[in-house]
């Protein structure tokens, strides 16, 4: 393909070249008059080859031209034409008006006033409430959050492209899309947000119905081309391939890809390698999971646009006891309709009811066993039971068997006595000792707290 | 050439075609008429590039020829004769005019230098022949052509669509802050005229259209397409107008049309018109920006200008929704209200940032938008 390519772009070199020689000869025959009148605005639009001769269609502006051309230089433009390309010509005269072939589609504010208006971010794939005003950043995406910005000040010559990852409800698709309202707000240019799933159905279907020209032309001419998920395209060699093309297309146009992912480049598997390096070509940033004070503000921000008053310390007490960003959102939700359905003021003490009753409606409604624990428990060190209980105390053993009694003690809220004499036999102060171990453990190291939060899943779903 | 033609008849012929002759310098020949001596009498052409007319002006004619003279000077000395028998007589390159007592030679240049304008084809039968009715010209020449653009930067909006619809045609023109569309019911489509495409016919030959049809005596007006030349040819009343089909796309029009309404305001056209009149004189210094408050109070225009001074006008109208305060070029409104004369019109508003929505009072067949100044 890039060789047909090559092949066009020096034929219509050439067709330039070979009229404006045509021209500049005929200028120097004809009257300035006749020149400005009939002949400058023609163009020679298509060039073949016929029996050994060259069949020239030469478009006209108007019939008028076309016809005098015909009439009374006709052989003269003939004999031009072949003095200047050296084979014999037969030309044909037509009616093209180069002006309508280059028109763009801006036709005035009342057309694009409307769309700005209207639903640019509507267009775009965009969600209305997800921009930079509505994004609350903490330590956690203050990095993101200022490659983001400078991105949508600057699309296509910041970082680019610019690879967001991090895990669920972290908020990179609303970064990704606050960008893209951005650069929508200051008129830089064309957007689209689309999946890495969307992408791929496209392709797909457009492949079905043979107009992949047509996807190429929706998601090239853009200016920042936004994919969420771009995970979801690895192990689909088309797509990548597709992908690719685009990729490439879109820069050398000088646009802005911004891409999110659920882990870096690097760990995603099964993509391929040009890809890869690729996205690699501009700015990684992660986002972590938000940390208390970004709950709070999330909450905040929520409220705010669900336009209800939530109180300080109330926002804190929710934001304690619940961790993901969506579930933030659902029990905001649930707040608030139970608010409007009691009639009752949103205060910290009412909160904290709602919460208490809200917690097995959490995903953890299932009653754990305490041998449920002791076999995920195990399982997940591939420990056996008796491992666990028995007397060794290597750190392999000991750690998982601390977990065990922490588990046991505050999950299960089994007593110290019943703990120790579960796990082995052991003193209550054994108990106290490991459980504490754990507790402290997690409130200061963010990967003991994400080992522990792994087992309480597996064991609570 | 030789022919003999009635001074009323040469003077009139001479005015009509005299509005397309070219005023660029560059051909001289595009400046000049072209008379032709045949046997059905004398036809006058002349052109422009852009549009061509020919025009059967009578007479009689006893030696067959033509000849191109400069079209703005005969029509001169035509008008000046005394009525009665003007001949005509070529000599070379040279036309001899005699009429009473005077007698006078003008320097021309030979017929075949002249562009050929195509005709229509004579053979077409009657039925095949797309008709379209004075009337429909006129109002779209009056309603809809002032709308398109003037400059030439964006040519497909110099042109006015004409589309088909179930019952009939919509013509429509934008120059991108205004937009009028009339919907024209039984238009009498016969033949296949406009197409399924719709057919863009720059304003400029709607208007010459109009202006011809207004002058002519009665009669429909035909209309053939000459699609490998991108041309349209009008026939009415021994008189032919040709024309470009403009090219490109035209804007969507349909979807920038609102169909909220959230203040609605019907005032009487003329009150408006005067108001806006008078309000004008202090937008002039200021971009002419006009200002359309609607509140409790009732409706009112003003305009300012640092200069000037200011002025506020209080108007009766009825208004329905909510309060508004936007902002109009007035010569887009003066443009509006002096297309019609109908007693009252109505405007509807979406925000002061949206489109303004005119239309006739009772009448839907005409819309006309306008885009708001942002102030």
């Amino acid at each position: 393909m890039p060789e047909e390519l090559s092949t066009t772009i020096k034929e219509m070199i050439d067709k330039e070249k070979v009229w404006k020689a045509v021209l500049e000869a005929l200028r120097l025959a004809v009257s300035p008059g006749t020149y400005g009148t009939y002949l400058k605005q023609t163009e020679l639009a298509d060039v073949r080859e016929k029996d050994g001769r060259l069949l020239c269609e030469v478009g006209c502006a108007s019939s008028f031209a076309k016809n005098t051309l015909e009439q009374r230089y006709w052989g003269q433009i003939t004999e031009e034409l072949e003095r200047v390309t050296g084979n014999k010509c037969e030309i044909i005269l037509i009616v093209k008006s180069r002006k309508a072939d280059e028109q763009d589609s801006i036709s005035g504010p009342l057309f694009e006033s409307k769309e700005v208006i209207k639903g640019g971010w509507k267009k775009a794939n965009l969600r209305e409430t997800f921009t930079f005003d509505n994004y609350a950043v903490a330590g956690s995406n203050q990095m993101a959050f200022a490659a983001s910005q400078a991105v949508a000040r600057k699309p296509g010559e910041a970082y680019n492209p610019l690879f967001i990852y991090g895990g669920v409800g972290v908020g990179k698709t609303h970064l990704m899309q606050a960008i893209g309202h951005e650069v929508l707000n200051n008129d830089r240019g064309s957007v689209l947000f689309c999946s890495g799933e969307e992408f791929t159905n496209d392709l797909v279907e457009a492949i079905r119905f043979k107009s992949t020209d047509k996807i190429r032309l929706r998601y090239r001419k853009v200016k920042l081309l936004m994919i969420d998920d771009v995970q979801f395209i690895a192990g689909k060699p088309t797509v990548q391939e597709e992908f690719f093309h685009t990729f490439n297309a879109i820069q050398k146009e000088g646009g802005q890809i911004v891409m999110t992912s659920d882990r870096p480049p690097a760990e995603i598997s099964k993509l391929e390698e040009r890809l890869r390096s690729r996205f690699g070509a501009g700015l990684i940033v992660d986002i972590g999971p938000a940390d208390f004070e970004l709950r709070t503000a999330i909450l905040l921000i929520k409220s705010r646009q669900r336009k209800i008053d939530l109180p300080m310390e109330a926002a804190q007490v929710i934001a304690n006891k619940i961790e993901g960003v969506r579930e933030l959102e659902g029990f905001l939700v649930r707040l608030i309709s139970e608010a409007e359905m009691k009639q009752q003021e949103i205060t910290k003490e009412w909160v904290e009811e709602v919460l208490e009753i809200a917690k097995p409606g959490n995903g953890r409604a299932k009653i754990i066993t305490s041998t449920e624990v002791f076999s995920v428990v195990g399982n997940y060190y591939r420990l056996g039971i008796q491992q666990l209980k028995g007397e060794r105390r290597t750190k392999m053993i000991a750690w998982p068997r601390q977990i065990l009694m922490y588990l046991l003690r505050y999950e299960l809220k089994l007593p110290l006595t019943e703990v120790g004499r579960m796990v082995g036999d052991r003193d209550h102060t054994t108990v106290m000792h490991g459980s504490n171990k754990v507790k402290l453990g997690m409130e200061t190291d963010q990967r003991i707290k994400t080992e522990v939060e792994d087992i309480k899943k597996k064991l609570f779903t | 050439m030789k022919a003999i033609i009635l001074q009323e008849n040469l003077s009139k012929s001479l005015g009509l075609v005299g509005r397309v002759v070219s005023s660029r310098g560059q051909m001289p020949v595009l400046g000049n008429v072209l008379i032709e001596a045949t046997k059905v009498g004398l036809v006058l052409s002349a052109t422009n590039l852009e549009m061509g007319l020919r025009v059967e002006a009578g007479g009689k004619v006893t030696e067959e020829g033509g000849i191109t003279v400069p079209a703005k000077n005969l029509a001169e000395y035509a008008g000046s004769l005394e009525s009665g028998n003007v001949e005509l007589t070529g000599e070379g390159e040279k036309l001899k005019v005699k009429g009473g007592k005077s007698e006078a030679t003008f320097a021309g240049i030979a017929a075949t230098e002249f562009p050929v304008i195509p005709r229509l084809n004579e053979k077409t039968a009657k039925s095949d022949r797309y008709k379209i009715s004075r009337k429909i010209v006129l109002e779209i020449a009056q309603q809809v052509a002032f709308a398109a653009a003037g400059d030439e930067s964006r040519p497909v909006l110099t042109g006015i669509k004409l589309m088909k619809t179930e019952t009939g045609l919509t013509a429509v023109a934008t120059d991108g802050f205004r937009l009028s569309r009339k919907r024209i019911d039984k238009a009498g489509l016969g033949g296949g005229g406009i197409g399924e495409a719709g057919l863009i016919l720059p304003a400029r030959t709607i208007l010459e259209l109009a202006r011809l049809a207004s002058e002519s005596k009665g009669g429909e007006i035909i209309m053939e397409k000459a699609e490998e030349n991108n041309q349209v040819i009008f026939g009415c009343d021994g008189i032919q107008l040709v024309s470009r089909i403009l090219e490109g796309n035209f804007p969507d029009v349909e979807k920038i049309i609102p169909v909220e309404k959230k203040t609605s305001l019907t005032a009487d056209r003329e009150n408006l018109l005067r108001a806006v009149r008078s309000a004008s004189i202090f937008a002039r210094d200021n971009s002419n920006i006009i200002r359309f408050k609607m509140d409790a109070s009732g409706f009112k225009i003003t305009a300012s200008a640092q200069q000037t001074g200011e002025s506020e006008i209080e108007l009766e109208a009825e208004k329905e929704g909510e309060d508004v305060e936007i902002a109009f070029n007035y010569r887009y409104v003066i443009d509006f209200l002096g297309s019609t004369d109908i007693e009252r019109v109505r405007l509807v508003l979406n925000g002061n940032l949206a489109p303004g929505v005119w239309s006739w009072e009772g009448d839907e067949s005409l819309i006309h938008l306008i885009m708001p100044v942002r102030v």
